[in-house]
């Protein structure tokens, strides 16, 4: 038990460096606006007085490293700053939309594992079969394609021409309102309150979005997953297996799968990363209001605060999120876990 | 080199698609060259009277909102979008191999150093990165190529770093300088060519993936400004008709980009599959 | 007095189809395996014995196909049986270990586990018993196959992982997974390679004390002379996937009659050897792509070789005691 926890605390420990450069470089970034910095936060319509004092109060007069100081502790007291547009504090506003990005996050990643687990298993267990090919021009074809083109082409395919998906007008029909937001994610929600036309309504919605990310992220997971399986399939103790009589379930399953299944795992990380980043895109297609979008929105207005609040939070989400992956791993291999 | 060239021939030629990858990168090449000497019409000639037409005899591509002709604004956008992707490749190559160099022949300070800069580059989800570096810089094509640059110096900087320290534990850096060689010698003259097959195939794998970043952060509006064609804004000047059934304005850039990326990624593998065909998955 | 072998292997060939052109790996290979008997198949890399082995329990590599004879255990043809025969027979009446014990053992699931998976496997078939007392009885057997292949503390080691192990102790588990159904017919693929001398003696003599405390048949692959020499009954000699010569091992040791057998001999290191007196045998080994291949594939660089050599193929006699293939074999030895 406590070899476990040392490697889960020298796993947190190896994250904290991490942590601390994506603080630094989100830091350097709110300072490297061309011209001065203040007059930035200050808006466009803001007067020479206005500014000087904008300039005070936000520390741009004081050097660097007190300046860093500065922003870490007000990081800690949860003031990200505030939005020149809307005029609401940035942590809020991002808290508010983040169940949005997150929901169809996951529920993009849990579609495309469907799909591209068994589709590399299956294209590793019957090698130049068509399983195969189409596993190979997937992810061949998947990595090439952009987000945002893939997302219209479905958008007007299954909107348009088929009326199937509903208008890319948002996470929900206006006629619905939201359910009582217990964890944010609509589908989730809707079941706790037990409103079935409102999960419904919420689903149709997420459709669209969700399988723009998801044939994103297709490609790197059935890769990595018929290339690992290959590899095991290959490997001395799935001969011992086959050599003591045990059934092809059992092996392909039992023995091999498990094993394969390892270094995709450490392969979500990196996915994670894709999402993330592509996330903002389809919210831009879809409409979706997530905090890709509130970024998108204040950029365009050249609102930055929320800008650099956006960037400082998916960093620091992305951070975590391979921290649980790692320790994920950790702890479904022993040979980890048993480090002595 | 014969033997090199026979290789070449080999890999062409087993598989029919790297030929056609092949092709279509050479057309990429020439329309960026000769693009805007050869289109139809001025990309940037509007016309309300015919504006929105489907693709017809006159225009392959149909017309956009104001009227232009989108098959010419597809092909000049060609230049943009790879020459950015181009800038950017050169300067994270070039940075990013000298860093990885370094860390890998001086090891101790340089090392930690340039490991920690890369490892906090792929702390970020690397879109919002440059994103992030976009927003601070200033929205200028300079800064996306900057920006593009930057998100994909780790991939270099790790070739880099691995080939060298290959070679330094297998004792040939220990060796050459045993011959009297200097620091730069040895960089320069021995390491170097031997990191270059390797560093090829991170380039031409990359070189999609910067068209992809370039096209993506002009769809959102950074960047590339209208009415200059580029293939992510005119997808993004064509997103709303999308929903009223004009799609032939998203379209045909949308296509294009994806064939560019698409055979620039299989020309990757090829390379790949010349130079190390243990990688090949 | 001859008795029903356990193992009759009559005319065995088998080929590869590779890019550079079709291997023929195995040709015309007579074998025969009794009861209780401990035998050693040795031969250099490349002569084929481990792709023999492999073909007997169906587990060949998928570019390989068997192009004639047959190999009967227990009256079922083991190379045209189908693959549901085959599967209920291995780990059950025909097992294998193999070299590096370390990789054949999976290596994220308890040793014991994997002794329970076979258990498991071959009990539902033979008993089709499932359910609760099941799992007690297969936990109280798989620690004492662990127990039986002289693992110390059986109970805690059961729910070690491969890696926690040596490998001295990873070929024990391999063994008992191997032996815990009781088989009549072991394969050891070269069991001690990758091990240190002490390790080696110790695996070679559990394995052979199992046998004969259990009579059952050993197939013993090895390219060490010295091993064979030590451990077996009898040896059979492959050279370039023929069978080249079979004998008893005092009887070959003391006369050896095919001349590869001699060479094979003379360039192994005994205890009286010096670097002076060790020669190696001449030449390569042919390449087995070739369409040219004379029949006697070690005539090209045999000093005995005659023109009938390059014009017929000579076969290994099953039932002789002393068997050579050969046509100018060396002098028998007088009783």
């Amino acid at each position: 038990m406590a070899a476990i926890l040392s490697v889960i605390l020298r796993r947190l420990l190896a994250a904290l460096p991490n942590l601390i450069g994506v603080v630094i470089i989100t830091f350097l970034l709110t300072r490297a606006l061309p011209g001065d910095p203040a007059a930035y936060f200050a808006g466009a319509a803001a007067t020479q007085e206005a500014v000087e004092q904008v300039r005070k109060s936000l520390g741009f007069d004081k050097p660097l490293p007190e300046q860093f100081l500065r922003y870490v502790s007000a990081l800690a007291q949860g003031d990200f700053g505030s939005s020149l547009t809307t005029g609401q504090p940035v942590l809020q506003e991002l808290l508010t939309r983040l169940p949005a990005s997150i929901e169809m996050v996951l529920l993009a990643l849990l579609v495309a594992c469907a799909i591209a687990l068994p589709l590399g298993v299956m294209a590793a267990t019957h090698p130049g079969s068509w399983i195969d090919q189409i596993c190979r021009v997937i992810t061949t074809a998947g990595v090439s394609l952009p987000t945002f083109f893939t997302g219209l082409v479905l958008a007007y395919v299954f909107y348009f021409l088929l009326g199937w998906a509903p208008a890319p007008l948002g996470r929900l029909d206006p006629i619905f309102s939201p359910p009582p937001a217990l964890t944010g994610l609509y589908l989730i929600d809707a079941l706790l309150a037990g409103d079935l036309a409102l999960w419904w309504a919420a689903f149709k919605q997420l459709v669209l979005p969700t399988l723009t990310m998801a044939l994103f992220v297709l490609a790197p997971i059935a890769r990595m997953t018929r290339a690992s399986m290959l590899q095991v399939l290959s490997s001395d103790f799935v001969r011992t297996a086959r050599a003591s009589g045990l059934s092809n379930t059992t092996v392909r399953v039992r023995y091999a799968l498990r094993n394969a299944l390892l270094p995709v795992v450490t392969t979500l990380g990196m996915v994670f990363g894709f999402m993330l980043g592509s996330s903002v895109i389809i919210e831009k297609v879809f409409g979706w209001p997530g905090v890709g979008s509130y970024a998108i929105d204040a950029l365009t207005a050249s609102d930055y605060a929320p800008v650099q609040g956006f960037v400082l939070a998916m960093g620091v989400l992305f951070v975590l999120l391979n921290l649980a992956v790692d320790l994920l791993y950790t702890l479904i291999d022993p040979r980890i876990s048993l480090e002595r | 080199m014969n033997n090199t060239l026979r290789h070449v021939r080999h890999v062409l030629s087993e598989n029919p698609v790297t030929m056609v990858a092949a092709a279509l990168f050479g057309l990429f090449v020439l329309l960026a060259i000769f693009g805007p000497l050869i289109v139809p019409y001025d990309p940037l000639a509007s016309g309300a009277a015919h504006a929105l037409k489907p693709p017809s005899a006159a225009h392959w591509f149909g017309t956009d909102s104001l009227g232009r002709d989108i098959l010419s604004r597809t092909i000049v956008a060609t230049r943009l979008d790879l020459g950015i992707a181009v800038a950017a490749v050169v300067l994270s190559f070039g940075i990013g191999i000298a860093l990885g160099l370094a860390a890998g022949y001086f090891g101790g300070g340089w090392d930690l150093t340039v490991t920690r800069l890369s490892d906090t580059i792929m702390a970020f989800p690397l879109f919002v990165l440059a994103m992030g570096i976009v927003a601070a810089l200033g929205n200028t094509v300079g800064n996306i190529v900057l920006a593009t640059a930057i998100i994909n110096l780790p991939f270099y900087v790790r070739v880099a770093r691995a080939e060298t320290n290959v070679r330094r534990s297998a004792g040939f850096i220990e060796a050459a300088r045993l011959s009297g060689n200097g620091d730069l010698r040895i960089l320069a003259l021995h390491l170097f060519p031997n990191i270059l097959p390797p560093a090829m195939v991170q380039v031409s794998l990359n070189m999609g993936w910067a068209i992809l970043n370039a096209a993506g952060l002009s769809f959102i509006g950074l960047g590339v400004r209208p009415p200059t064609p580029e293939w992510g804004i005119l997808v993004a000047e064509g997103a709303q008709f999308i929903v009223s059934g004009e799609w032939w304005v998203s379209f045909f850039p949308g296509a294009v980009l994806m064939l560019a990326v698409f055979s620039f990624n299989l020309l990757g593998d090829a390379l790949r599959d010349i130079f190390d065909p243990r990688k090949r998955t | 007095m001859t008795s029903v072998p356990l193992l009759e292997v009559r005319d065995f060939s088998l080929e590869f189809r590779t890019r550079s052109g079709t291997v023929r790996a195995i040709e015309h290979v007579n074998l025969r395996l009794n009861k209780g008997e401990i035998v050693g198949l040795v031969g250099e890399s490349g002569s084929g014995k481990s792709v023999l082995s492999y073909a007997m329990l169906g587990i060949s590599d998928s570019a390989a196909r068997v192009t004639g004879g047959s190999a009967v255990f227990g009256g079922i043809d083991l190379l045209s049986a189908s693959e549901s025969t085959l599967s209920d027979l291995r780990g059950r009446e025909i097992s294998m270990i193999f070299q590096s014990p370390r990789t054949a053992l999976n290596p994220i699931r308890p040793v014991g586990r994997q002794i329970e998976d076979v258990l498991r496997r071959h009990a539902i078939a033979t008993r089709g018993r499932t359910g609760p007392d099941m799992g007690q009885g297969l936990r109280e057997r798989s620690v004492q196959a662990l127990r039986e292949v002289a693992i110390a503390d059986p109970e805690r080691r059961w729910s070690a992982y491969p890696f926690e192990m040596s490998g001295g102790m990873c070929q024990r588990v391999m063994i008992a997974i191997a032996l815990a159904c009781r088989p009549s017919l072991l394969i050891a693929d070269e069991p001690t390679t990758g091990l240190d001398v002490t390790t080696q003696a110790a695996v070679m003599d559990l394995i052979t004390g199992l046998a004969r405390e259990r009579q059952m048949a050993t197939l013993f692959i090895t390219h060490d002379l010295g091993l064979a020499a030590e451990y077996c009954d009898r040896i059979v000699v492959m050279h370039a996937g023929h069978a080249v010569e079979s004998a008893p091992t005092k009887a070959l040791f003391a006369a050896p009659r095919h001349p590869y057998t001699a060479r094979l001999m003379s360039s192994t290191p005994g205890p009286e050897s010096s670097l002076a007196s060790l020669e190696p045998v001449p030449g390569q080994l042919p390449d087995l792509r070739r369409s040219d291949l004379p029949p006697c594939r070690f005539s090209e660089r045999c000093i005995r070789a005659s023109a009938l050599c390059s014009d017929t193929l000579p076969l290994l006699d099953a039932d002789a005691v002393h068997a050579v293939a050969c046509w100018h074999p060396m002098e028998a030895a007088h009783v």
